[in-house]
């Protein structure tokens, strides 16, 4: 219990990431775990949290850092944020701007030309959910306008 | 502040209070027995929460005094420890005991980061509807949100949600509900960033959330946030009627507002809990967070109608090709293509999901910058609905061609959170029914008799207006329990277990006709044999608080063909409003014909 206080309390930490946070963290082996029945249910939490802390090789403030947010809301909501970034407007593409610490300056047409290239890939369909994750967080961590104007990466 | 706030403490001490006030009549207060509270807590960690915790127990008396004592204490660091793990205590036992200064909190790190810096502007209360796909989520299911002024206000993902639920495991569905009914698991508060619950809901399981601001004063605001923070720590025993979601949820707001929303039941439901926050006025207008499902046929009935078809061009043809001229459709189509991506994500269908996304990167690539605004929907609020539990008060009066049974009856019907048909059910799923553990007692002038059980009965019509064009729905049920073998025979109950599967069709969004043939095993009563099956034709009308309902129903009995019979019902129920409503049914077969009317009562 104390490990979901601490967890979440950490959150906006300093702390960056040199690796992967879906490695990392376990994010993504937690939310959609393999369904069943039971799972799916109204009352159940399956403990993202500490299922992704049990499968961290971070440390726990790492994992509980803005960058792990950035890293978990791209996961969580994929299908809309691919959409939004596309359309360049939305409340996903939104968070996830200010999730980075990002400053007024629109970026949005900056994100949407990168992430085209991401997209452009042949391969990008048939990665699977963390894949196609780490590859748009990389592209974010990578885009000179996230660099400029957002302080998460740095 | 620090410095003076501890000096000022000193000039009283436990003596004084104990003095000055009956420290057992606030022992034995509403709040603190809420703080002290021990039922179903895990009491492996009873230090953690209790300061005089002995024997297996803890005295209310002693645990105030022993905590006035901490926030006495000349010891600066400790009283601060206090302060710092027991919040709730601290703020309220200030508001009870005057001398005492208002409680500053802003020395203790853990607790100034769950309060955001004090920056909670106000709490929300959100309810979950069911989803048919699910039983254990027929009830609903709450939680709560954090709102805070350093969040955006248009990006509410970011706010925090506090979750309550059992860990399971992941255990398969017979474990899981036994466990879950007799409280084998442990459950705990889990926060989470809204976004995370906003994808588990809304999009994983399709589901709409509805966000009520709760109507706190500061000081309850705090209150409530203080006494979440001593919660993280507890680990309870989880119950699925009785302590559940609704349960804690209702504990926290009760203990903030001093006196609990939730009706005294049997049973802990997310609906009734509502019900109860809205009857104390403790909730404002709602927002309405619609499930992907909901966004995906908002964004297709929106289209012209040139872009409609283009719409269904693309799901009738595996290798079309839309221009992507228009945004619009483009956006439509992803929004259907990620229901579908979903959808088969969660049945693990890789190669179904991969071939979806392959769609989605063609549309995704020549998609154009456009603002899709947002869409209105029609949805109604869960408030507006019937108070879930029902009491049906009913005269029969029957004509029975051969028996000699009672002509005359009184029955009693209750339904606890449920909901049929003939409901006032606005943001459920129209048209779908859901009853579990019903009885319906008869009395007679020969006695009194148990004449009907509903165990669980589920109904999903899905016959909306409009449908994803890809989409192929079709209506179902599953019904349980004890129920009259015919009409014409009193009492003659028997044991049956029916599923029924079928097609709706929707003439206009108040019309619908539905053909369901059925198959049911049952106990061998009267020699019909333990085996029946046939088809029921129904049509449903619904104008505003109005519902009619005709039924043509068939049944044959292979073993027993003497007893085939064709019936017709129909049903008129006049909603009065979300307390009342009655009933007349009327109904013929070939061995009885009848006349019921109703009144019914929700609570």
């Amino acid at each position: 219990m104390k490990k979901f206080l601490v967890t979440f309390l950490m959150l906006g930490s300093l702390q960056t990431f040199a690796a992967n946070p879906y490695t990392d963290c376990g994010i993504g082996a937690a939310l959609f775990p393999n369904t069943n029945w039971a799972a799916v249910t109204s009352n159940v939490i399956w403990d993202v949290g500490t299922t992704a802390l049990i499968s961290a090789t971070a440390s726990e403030d790492t994992c509980s850092g803005g960058e792990a947010q950035t890293a978990m809301l791209i996961h969580d909501k994929l299908e809309t944020l691919e959409s939004q970034m596309m359309l360049e407007d939305g409340n996903v593409l939104a968070s996830l701007t200010e999730t980075m610490n990002c400053s007024s300056a629109n970026i949005n047409s900056d994100i949407r030309a990168s992430y085209k290239e991401v997209l452009a890939d042949k391969d990008y369909s048939s990665k699977n959910r963390v894949e196609k994750s780490e590859s748009i967080y990389f592209m974010l961590k990578n885009n000179s306008s996230v660099q400029q104007h957002c302080s998460i990466f740095s | 502040m620090g410095f003076f706030f501890i000096v000022s403490l000193h000039a009283k001490d436990l003596a004084f209070f104990e003095s000055k006030y009956d420290l057992n009549d606030i022992a034995s207060s509403f709040r603190w027995n809420r703080l002290i509270d021990k039922k179903n807590i895990n009491l492996d960690q009873a230090q953690e929460y209790f300061l005089t915790f002995k024997n297996g127990d803890v005295d209310h008396t002693q645990e105030l005094r022993a905590s006035l004592k901490m926030l006495l204490n000349k010891n600066a660091d400790l009283q601060k420890e206090f302060i710092c793990q027991f919040p709730a205590r601290a703020i309220f036992l200030s508001s009870i005991l005057k001398e005492l200064n208002p409680i500053d909190t802003s020395f203790c790190k853990e607790y100034s980061r769950w309060t955001e810096d004090n920056s909670i502007d106000d709490i929300s209360f959100i309810y979950v509807n069911g989803y048919l796909e699910n039983p254990a989520s027929f009830f609903g299911h709450t939680l709560l949100k954090f709102n805070s002024s350093k969040t955006n206000q248009a990006n509410d993902l970011l706010n925090l949600s506090l979750n309550y639920g059992a860990n399971t495991g992941n255990d398969k569905a017979v474990p899981y509900v036994i466990r879950g009914l007799t409280g084998q698991y442990k459950a705990t508060l889990q926060p989470e960033k809204f976004f995370r619950l906003s994808a588990q809901y809304q999009e994983f399981q399709m589901r709409d959330m509805w966000e009520f601001k709760l109507s706190l004063s500061n000081f309850e605001k705090d209150l409530l946030l203080a006494f979440t923070f001593e919660m993280l720590k507890k680990e309870y025993v989880y119950y699925f009627l009785s302590d559940n979601c609704a349960y804690r949820i209702n504990r926290i707001i009760g203990f903030a507002v001093g006196k609990d929303p939730l009706p005294n039941l049997l049973w802990s439901s997310p609906i009734d809990l509502l019900h109860g926050l809205d009857k104390e006025s403790l909730i404002d207008k709602p927002s309405h967070f619609p499930s992907l499902y909901s966004q995906a046929l908002k964004s297709f009935e929106a289209l012209s109608v040139k872009n409609k078809n283009l719409y269904k061009d693309y799901f009738r043809s595996t290798n079309s090709i839309i221009s992507n001229e228009d945004p619009e459709l483009g956006y439509a189509l992803l929004q259907n293509l990620n229901y579908q991506k979903l959808k088969s994500f969660k049945k693990n269908k890789i190669e179904a999901v991969k071939k979806i996304d392959n769609q989605r990167q063609q549309i995704l690539l020549n998609l154009k910058p456009k603002n899709i605004g947002s869409f209105k929907y029609d949805a109604q609020p869960p408030t507006v609905s019937n108070f879930p539990t029902k009491v049906s008060h009913t005269l029969h009066s029957k004509n029975l061609k051969y028996s000699n049974g009672p002509d005359k009856l009184y029955s009693i019907k209750i339904e606890g959170s449920n909901f049929t048909l003939l409901e006032l059910d606005g943001y459920r799923t129209k048209n779908s029914e859901f009853m579990f553990l019903s009885p319906e007692i008869s009395l007679y002038k020969d006695g009194a008799k148990l004449t009907q059980l509903t165990l669980f009965k589920i109904l999903s019509l899905d016959d909306a207006l409009i449908k994803l064009p890809n989409e192929k729905k079709f209506s179902w049920g599953v019904d349980s329990g004890i129920r009259q073998v015919s009409s014409d025979c009193f009492p003659c109950t028997q044991f049956f277990f029916e599923a029924m599967i079928g097609k709706a069709l929707s003439l206009t969004n108040n019309l619908s006709f539905v053909l369901m043939p059925f198959l049911a095993v049952h106990e061998n009563k009267q020699d019909r044999g333990e085996i029946s099956g046939g088809a029921r034709l129904f049509s449903i009308y619904r104008l505003n608080k109005t519902r009619m309902y005709f039924e043509i129903e068939d049944t044959n009995f292979p073993n027993a063909k003497a007893w085939n019979t064709s019936k017709y019902t129909f049903k008129l129920q006049q909603n009065i409003d979300k307390s009342r409503s009655f009933k007349v049914e009327v109904f013929k077969d070939d061995f009885a014909k009848g006349l019921m009317v109703s009144f019914n009562k929700y609570y």
